[in-house]
């Protein structure tokens, strides 16, 4: 089951000067949780725009479940972009029941959708009267209506209270037991992190990084000593193999390496250096930290 | 298609604007019509013809040429439910959840059609029950071409509606052209063209070859009295409009597969 739900290949798109995405390629495997990290402005939103049928690329091409065009694919998806976009002077009930009827899924159980997303008491309210958070609710109902394979969600939590924040969490990640494919875009580290199983890092319409969340982004790692002689550590740390930079911060060394270096071995190398550590600490890298490494370095 | 246009309904069937601006076209218009009547009842020299006018078949000329000045009404609810979709972004909605941009234009047109042929429908029930009370005259059904040329007329008015929506994309903006272009501008364009190119070119414009379809009553008079140039037939104006039609669907046939919808 891991064939390829969507497959984007060399995606380019500007508008007039800007480059909102250069040279894009992504493959989303069924049955994962991709999150598309990236800050404001990075080209999350154009990515989902095109691979959704609203916007066209330059140049590349993609394709859905292995040869389908946007418009089948859009069938068998359900996705939330950017805003709730809905007609003000209709009730949130009526609005999804403009939606099933575009998706053809009119004998869909709306009452139970909107249950999901705790809309079902105010259901016959208009939507200009909801709360951001009420019309995020009901912009994810929306994109379940059908039950699609795939959800595609651009910043869901956008508007939502922390308790809202955490219902959406857990929604995501039980569509995802129940098999589906969400492809999650957002500025929120700590929401990719949390429900993600794998993760594209985007920035300035390029994608920086792309892996599992559990593996291929949280190699690399940190540790941070300490000794008498800050300057002199450092000195005869130069040539140990594996690191890849040393930062003095005030009275430490944040040392940053490949993964290979295992602290009882750097402390053993030391003491046989007459080198004694006042301190010794291993820090997993997280996906904070590597987001902000390549943004700055890029 | 069907669907498409229960969709469009569903959009529309609770939208106040929509019932506000639609509903001054199908009472105001009779209710003027009324008073038309009743204030040139008074006028002499043109009193006894246009009495005749208001049974049939003289009804119809009297009725379409009034109508005509309310169908703006629906031109202006066309523009602003197009500006909506694209003001609140429901029209990417719409595409997200399935539809193709074409599927979205088609429901759209087909919106414009059924407005188009309600708006004759009712036209020529009031025609019916007026010109029946009034009595004398002909048969009702004598000269109901006129209806048909206002139909024409209609769809053609609000398809350009449609075009400048789907273009202009802000209700003020594509409201403020239309009736610039309808009052002034194609008047400009009419006499540049009749003057300087050719004499009758002009009267071919997009919305002239309609508005020839339904002139003012006793305006064949007139032009006599006034010894006007030949002007040509309701078959070419018929054609001209509907040749107009083709052509703003391509154009939003084409602009619509091309431009991104942000």
């Amino acid at each position: 089951m891991l064939d390829n739900i969507l497959d984007i290949q060399s995606i380019s798109k500007s508008f007039g000067n800007v480059h909102a995405l250069q040279n894009v390629s992504l493959q989303i495997k069924r049955g994962s949780v991709f999150g598309i990290l990236g800050p404001n402005g990075s080209g999350k939103t154009t990515l989902l725009s095109i691979v959704l049928g609203v916007n066209h690329q330059n140049e590349g091409a993609f394709s859905w479940f292995g040869g389908e065009t946007a418009e089948e694919g859009r069938k068998k998806t359900g996705a939330l972009l950017e805003t709730p976009n809905f007609y003000h002077y209709l009730s949130g009930f009526e609005n999804l029941r403009i939606a099933a009827r575009i998706k053809e899924k009119k004998n869909t159980d709306l009452d139970a959708i909107l249950n999901t997303v705790g809309l079902y008491d105010r259901k016959d309210s208009i939507f200009s009267g909801y709360s951001l958070g009420m019309k995020q609710r009901l912009a994810i109902g929306s994109a379940l209506i059908g039950n699609p394979e795939v959800l595609v969600l651009d910043e869901p939590t956008n508007g939502l209270d922390p308790a809202g924040i955490a219902e959406v969490r857990e929604l995501i990640m039980s569509l995802y037991n129940q098999g589906k494919t969400i492809i999650l875009a957002s500025h929120l580290l700590d929401e990719v992190e949390k429900v993600c199983t794998e993760v594209a890092i985007l920035k300035n319409g390029k994608v920086l990084e792309q892996g599992s969340v559990g593996n291929a982004l949280t190699t690399g790692s940190s540790l941070q000593i300490a000794a008498k002689d800050i300057e002199q550590l450092k000195s005869v740390l130069s040539g140990y193999p594996g690191i890849k930079s040393i930062q003095v911060e005030k009275n430490l060394l944040n040392i940053n390496h490949d993964g290979s270096i295992k602290a009882a071995d750097l402390n053993k190398y030391l003491s046989q250096q007459c080198i004694y550590l006042s301190q010794l600490t291993e820090k997993k890298k997280n996906l904070e930290s590597i987001f902000i490494e390549l943004t700055k370095n890029n | 298609m069907g669907d498409l246009l229960l969709i469009e309904w569903m959009k529309i069937r609770k939208y106040r604007t929509f019932w506000i601006i639609s509903g001054l076209f199908f009472v105001l218009m009779p209710f003027f019509f009324y008073l038309f009547k009743a204030g040139t009842v008074s006028v002499t020299m043109g009193s006894i013809i246009l009495n005749k006018s208001y049974s049939f078949p003289g009804l119809w000329t009297v009725l379409c040429y009034t109508a005509s000045w309310f169908v703006y009404l629906l031109g202006c609810i066309v523009i602003i439910l197009v500006t909506n979709e694209y003001v609140f972004k429901t029209n990417r909605q719409n595409v997200i959840d399935g539809w193709s941009k074409l599927d979205f234009l088609h429901a759209k047109i087909l919106m414009v059609l059924v407005l188009s042929l309600v708006a004759t429908l009712w036209l020529w029930l009031y025609g019916l029950i007026f010109g029946s009370i009034q009595g004398g005259g002909t048969s009702p059904f004598d000269s109901n071409e006129k209806l048909l040329y206002f139909f024409i007329y209609t769809f053609n008015h609000l398809f350009l509606a449609l075009l400048l929506g789907f273009l202009l994309k802000r209700s003020g903006l594509a409201i403020g052209l239309y009736f610039f272009y309808i009052t002034i501008l194609e008047f400009i364009i009419k006499s540049i063209i009749n003057h300087r190119i050719h004499e009758g070119f002009g009267n071919l414009l997009p919305l002239e070859s309609s508005d020839y379809l339904i002139p003012a009553p006793l305006s064949a008079n007139f032009n006599k009295i006034i010894n006007a140039p030949e002007n040509y037939g309701n078959g070419t104006f018929v054609i001209a409009s509907l040749i107009y039609i083709v052509i703003y669907y391509i154009v939003l046939r084409i602009y619509l597969l091309k431009v991104d919808w942000k």
